[in-house]
């Protein structure tokens, strides 16, 4: 396989989503091949962003939940 | 449980939204508040975008009133507010769609994949702040199936479900929406 192929692989290889050959397969290139590694470090990076994105709701500013229920009413009444 | 214990436990969002359908204003109002965050938190990760977040987020519970006499509790409330909630923000992305954008016939931006070389073009370190103003830039439908799946946590069977698609496509489209990240990320610090 060439690195193209390899690349299609990143996501299910960081998921878990490979069998355990295909994963050893993976495994080897990006241990031979800086590019395709550094791809895969990238990925890591993001994925792992994301999740700490998730753990940080209260990181949100959430607007005024009875502001929004007013409005909610006022449709509500619009729709009757 | 003591028959105290019994009486103080809240109703479950099953009894509330049956309560709702029945015409009990108040306990559809129990079952918004339980919920607000959790809705804006989600139309809030997919939009990027506070004011159209709000509105959605109102539209999803305008919705769920309309709807709520054909939660029948075959799935938790939570699945079913959730699948409610996306749909509503792709409607959006929808109708926003107008706009023109460089899509395949498949409604997906073509992604460059950019070959790495070595350590020169390796991504800048990523915080928060960056990947979410990256996510801004994604094609909806990209941008949907990595909220959904890398900050929300559902899993491909699940958001197969929840968008009525097949497991590789949303498998397909996380990878490429990971992909694109990098792209934009890298441009960014460019």
């Amino acid at each position: 396989m060439d690195c193209a192929k390899y690349l299609e692989l990143l996501s299910d290889y960081r998921d878990g989503a490979l069998d355990q050959d295909m994963r050893a397969l993976v495994q080897t290139h990006l241990s031979d091949c800086l590019p395709c590694d550094g791809i895969f470090q990238d990925l890591e990076s993001i994925v792992n962003t994301a999740i700490i994105m998730r753990s940080e709701t209260l990181a949100i500013s959430f607007p005024d939940e009875n502001v929004i229920w007013q409005r909610l009413n006022l449709t509500k009444q619009i729709i009757h | 449980m003591s028959a105290a214990e019994v009486e103080t436990q809240p109703p479950s969002d099953l009894e509330l939204a049956q309560q709702s359908a029945a015409g009990d204003t108040s306990a559809f109002e129990q079952l918004y508040r339980r919920h607000f965050r959790r809705v804006y938190a989600l139309c809030f990760r997919m939009t990027s975008n506070p004011t159209e977040a709000e509105d959605l987020t109102q539209d999803v519970f305008t919705h769920l009133f309309k709807k709520i006499g054909s939660f029948r509790g075959e799935s938790a409330f939570t699945t079913w507010l959730h699948r409610l909630t996306v749909n509503q923000v792709l409607m959006h992305f929808r109708r926003r769609s107008a706009r023109p954008e460089f899509t395949t016939p498949e409604g997906e931006t073509p992604v460059q994949i950019v070959t790495g070389t070595a350590n020169p073009n390796r991504m800048p370190i990523v915080d928060r702040i960056a990947l979410e103003r990256a996510i801004t830039q994604l094609p909806p439908g990209y941008r949907t199936v990595f909220v959904l799946h890398d900050v929300e946590g559902n899993d491909h069977a699940e958001i197969a479900d929840i968008l009525g698609v097949s497991q590789g496509t949303s498998k397909s489209q996380l990878h490429k929406a990971r992909l694109k990240l990098r792209q934009i990320l890298r441009q960014q610090a460019a």
